[in-house]
């Protein structure tokens, strides 16, 4: 074997070492964290699931953790009102709530949300008797609902929800 | 053919629904509710609720307004009552010429074969043999306050279907099938609303409530409350889904509707007076 050979195998020998040590790494670009609106949207959205889980079975636990997790101020005060009041009395929330939320106006620490509430195929049912509770001669079938959510600390929670029944959608 | 007067008939979406006003109590997300399970009605302690603070927060000052100025609207006695989708209509009989009105111009213009359509399905819906409810109560004469009646519909296989029947002009057929899916009871005091998920179960002596379709009555049946008649208004709603396809122009067609049909019965309800004696000498 050559000198000329020795060397270009120790050469081949280095580039193969080189290669394992440093693997080529895919470049991704990094994900872009999404905005103000998007994560409002998302806790709107958590505000939702958990008061839909609570209505359905208000006296199975203590849902505080689970609305205080979703909610502050006026919103968590007026839902934990409902659950308590629907445990206590006792009845249940049956059906699904059909909604279309679309962001009004956003700003760094606080996203104004208007959504479109269809509760047409929902019930509030009394657990001992059956009664539908729901005021069905007068209730509104759509609505626009207003929420403002609130960026706390690093949470983005809902703050302030109004049911404008006058306003048909 | 839909018999009985006071037929509630779910038209095609081209009856547009108005928005009913007088809620008295309204939650967080917007659900109209009963006043029975209002907080701070008498009786039920709110721990949470601050005197000074108004009672929901959620109405809107016009909702106050309304309060003051005019008493809760009690619900309808028979005929008809929003239930899923607002979108019924009383009638006897429908016309077909009537239901064509309804549709706006544009609807018309943009699809004339939708319009044949829907005027089928709804000569279709209007030829199912559905009867209204029979309904039945595990009582005769009076009931009384606090004792479980139970609520039933007869009528076998015909009360809850599926029931089918086709309409066709031309070349153009639908076909429509009911079901019954819900039958929903008004007790007569206000509020007082049972909603079963199918016909009940028929009493034949058992005690205890109904397993799946009951009621028990907390007021008695004064004439004060029931306009002098001295009878709660029974009223029991069978509401039927209907589902109609076929094929029109060659294209094929179909389509969802809700049917309702109510009977009435008056009901006095009394009150069990025991009587404690002396044990007599």
């Amino acid at each position: 074997m050559t000198t000329t050979t020795r060397l270009l195998m120790l050469s081949m020998s280095a580039i193969v070492v080189a290669g394992c040590a440093e693997p080529a790494v895919p470049v991704t670009p990094a994900p872009t964290p999404p905005g103000p609106a998007q994560q409002a949207l998302d806790a709107y959205e958590r505000f939702w699931d958990v008061t839909q889980e609570a209505y359905t079975a208000p006296g199975a636990r203590d849902w505080e953790p689970e609305v205080s997790a979703v909610a502050s101020g006026a919103a968590f005060d007026s839902l934990m009102r409902d659950v308590r009041n629907y445990a206590e009395f006792p009845a249940h929330f049956e059906g699904v709530v059909s909604r279309t939320p679309v962001v009004a106006d956003v700003t760094d620490t606080s996203v104004k949300i208007v959504d479109c509430v269809d509760l047409r195929d929902s019930r509030l049912v009394a657990d001992r008797t059956g009664e539908v509770l729901n005021d069905l001669a007068n209730r509104v079938q759509r609505y626009s609902y207003r929420a403002d959510v609130v960026l706390s600390g690093d949470r983005w929670l809902v703050g302030r929800t109004e049911a404008a029944l006058e306003e048909p959608c | 053919m839909l018999k009985a007067v006071g037929v509630i008939v779910a038209l095609l979406a081209v009856a547009p629904a108005q928005p009913p006003t007088g809620c008295v109590v309204v939650d967080t997300i917007g659900q109209c509710l009963v006043s029975a399970i209002d907080p701070g009605r008498p009786g039920r302690a709110d721990p949470e609720q601050d005197d000074d603070e108004p009672r929901n927060p959620q109405r809107s000052p016009r909702q106050e307004e309304a309060d003051e100025e005019e008493p809760p609207r009690a619900t309808p006695r028979g005929g008809a009552r929003p239930f899923a989708d607002g979108g019924w209509v009383v009638g006897n009989e429908p016309d077909i010429a009537a239901l064509q009105e309804l549709l706006t111009d544009e609807q018309a213009a943009a699809a004339p074969g939708a319009v044949a359509v829907e005027v089928l399905a709804q000569r279709a819906i209007e030829a199912l043999e559905i009867d209204p409810p029979e309904l039945r109560m595990s009582v005769e004469g009076t009931a009384f306050v606090g004792v479980p009646l139970w609520l039933w519909i007869d009528g076998g296989a015909e009360a809850t279907g599926p029931v089918s029947t086709t309409a066709a002009v031309g070349a153009a057929r639908v076909t429509a099938t009911a079901t019954l899916s819900s039958v929903e009871w008004s007790m007569g005091p206000p509020g007082a609303l049972v909603r079963c998920s199918g016909p009940g179960t028929a009493w034949a002596g058992q005690e205890g409530p109904s397993p799946d379709c009951g009621y028990a009555y907390g007021q008695r049946s004064l004439a004060e409350r029931t306009g002098g008649r001295g009878a709660w208004t029974v009223t029991s709603t069978a509401v039927w889904n209907v589902t109609w396809s076929g094929v029109s122009a060659g294209v094929p067609v179909e389509g969802t509707d809700t049917v309702a049909l109510s009977s009435e019965a008056e009901l006095p309800v009394g009150e069990v007076q025991v009587l404690i004696g002396g044990g007599g000498r």
